[in-house]
């Protein structure tokens, strides 16, 4: 009764299903991976946010107190 | 015409057949591809990435407690997750829609007929065969055994276009090509949701951040991005949204308000009336916030009344000295402590803390009691106690002259120093200093007013200026 289209799509869709699991997977590792790349980088751009308002902190004082020099 | 249907109907059904599974070919092939892609090619790019961002954090780490250090408080991002409710639900809804509509609740994510569901909503022929496509993968259990042949769908990139062909065949044997035109602009639309989808995704933090979530909720890509929807959350393009909230934060800093202590609570509230928790913005993914916490140290900080700078050492030192001297100068108290420099730094502390770290040293000495009602309110920020805070607006002369660590200060010299050998070594020096000064009278004058010194000491003092004349004279 199968038609030979019929058996061979259905091995495609299970090829199919194969693949999109294993994508599934890897896609789920690469997140996973990117989550804590992430987590780690906001750490470290905080620390860059606080170096730099301490920069503009700094720069507002000079400017403040007149104590400012140019570069050298 | 009367003979032609038949004939057509066949080759037109031979036909469809054959495009069904060079199609699927197609998609097995892509989704091979793409698992191969990633896990190649990306994944170890990621993996390296991540070697090298571990590198830079470690470098930066010092740096990161060096302020925390300074401000006495532990920094902290937590996740917040903000308004959920505008996009997850549409997802549900289409993906709902369809599982019912193809009734392939086996494989929701794995069917094509979302694809093709998306692609030829337009079409009734295609829902036909996505139900026909779904029922077969129902029918039929996964062939693994064949389905280890990869190569040999690997290979069948050129099937696509015996697809042309055999449309080109049918063309002969069919009397409408129109229909195949027709389904040759659908398939020209498989790859166009994909785009359609990417250029969704990268539209989306632009609204997204500027608070208009509603705008990304109400595309139609819902469908597809229920597929990928929790998967691309924490994806790589928060680093590119990371850094425009970061502009939130550089207006307040370079402007000359920063040294003064009235911004920062219109800072903090500014920030505190979207995200609804009282911490910094520190990055908005989709639907998630990141948040800065800053836990003060040394301190528990619920039963505590904003003690975090008397916690430091050199914030009582400086108490000792500022506070007693003049009390009831606020600008003296705040000019030498500015712990508001501190929190704009962390950007972390609510107004609250903020407006409690800048006045704590005033003392007077009825505010206990009320700092204890009130002090839990304004560190926890909760909603509950907004009239609290309106108190604290009307009161908060009261509330900042509470400073705690004073009585520390009252009860801590008197019995401890003593006890340790400093005053006893301080007094030797003086006395040897005097001695060598020719002040002898007036060192044994100021020993014997030493009230506090044991009498073990004395006579040791005393020995040693017996001993001191001997050597001198």
């Amino acid at each position: 009764m199968e038609s030979p289209h019929e058996h061979q799509q259905g091995l495609l869709l299970s090829r199919i299903i194969t693949n999109v699991e294993k994508l599934n997977e890897a896609v789920m590792v690469l997140n996973t991976a990117l989550h804590e790349i992430n987590t780690k980088n906001m750490n470290t751009e905080l620390v860059a946010q606080m170096w730099k308002n301490y920069q503009s902190n700094v720069l507002f004082h000079l400017e403040a107190t007149d104590s400012l020099k140019e570069p050298v | 015409m009367a003979q032609r249907p038949p004939l057509t109907l066949t080759a037109e059904l031979e036909k469809l057949e054959q495009s069904i599974t060079l199609t699927l070919q197609e998609i097995d092939h892509n989704f091979s591809k793409t698992h191969r892609i990633v896990t190649n090619s990306i994944i170890p790019i990621v993996e390296r990435y991540a070697k090298e961002s571990t590198a830079v954090w470690e470098g930066s780490k010092f740096w990161k407690q060096f302020f925390e250090a300074s401000a006495n408080v532990a920094l902290s991002n937590y996740q917040e997750e903000e308004e959920p409710n505008y996009g997850e639900p549409t997802t549900v809804a289409a993906e709902g829609t369809t599982y019912v509509t193809h009734d392939s609740s086996a494989f929701p994510n794995s069917s094509p007929a979302n694809y093709e569901h998306t692609r030829g909503a337009a079409a009734d022929d295609d829902g036909d065969e996505t139900l026909q496509t779904t029922a077969t993968t129902e029918r039929h259990p996964q062939g693994d055994a064949d389905s280890d042949d990869d190569d040999d769908y690997l290979l069948d990139d050129s099937m696509l276009d015996s697809l042309n062909l055999t449309g080109a065949i049918t063309h002969h044997s069919t009397p409408k090509p129109k229909p195949q035109q027709q389904r040759a602009g659908q398939w020209a639309n498989i790859e166009s949701p994909f785009e359609a989808f990417k250029k969704e995704l990268t539209p989306d933090p632009f609204p997204s951040r500027s608070g208009g979530r509603n705008d990304a909720a109400a595309a139609d890509s819902d469908s597809d991005t229920s597929l990928t929807d929790s998967l691309l959350l924490p994806s790589t393009p928060p680093t590119n949204r990371s850094r425009r909230p970061a502009p939130t934060h550089d207006p307040s800093t370079p402007t000359p308000s920063t040294s003064s202590p009235f911004l920062p609570p219109t800072l903090h509230t500014a920030r505190k009336t979207p995200g609804g928790g009282g911490d910094a913005l520190l990055h908005r993914v989709l639907d998630k916030n990141w948040r800065v916490q800053a836990t003060p140290l040394g301190k528990a900080p619920a039963t505590k009344y904003r003690t975090t700078t008397g916690a430091t050492p050199h914030s009582t030192r400086r108490l000792f000295t500022t506070a007693h001297l003049d009390p009831d100068s606020d600008d003296d108290d705040r000019s030498p402590e500015k712990p508001q420099l501190h929190t704009k730094h962390l950007f972390s502390p609510s107004p609250p803390r903020a407006a409690h770290l800048n006045l704590g040293p005033k003392t007077p000495t009825t505010a206990k009691a009320k700092g204890k009602n009130k002090a839990p309110d304004p560190w926890n920020n909760n909603p509950a106690g907004a009239a609290d805070s309106d108190e604290d607006q009307d009161s908060d002369d009261e509330i900042l002259g509470y400073s705690p660590p004073q009585t520390i200060q009252f009860s801590f010299p008197a019995s401890k120093l003593l006890a340790t050998p400093a005053r006893e070594a301080s007094r030797r020096i003086v006395k040897d200093i005097l001695m060598t000064a020719g002040a002898g009278d007036l060192s044994a004058s100021q020993g014997g007013d030493s009230f506090s010194s044991p009498p073990f000491v004395s006579g040791k003092g005393a020995g040693r200026w017996a001993d001191s004349d001997e050597d001198i004279f």
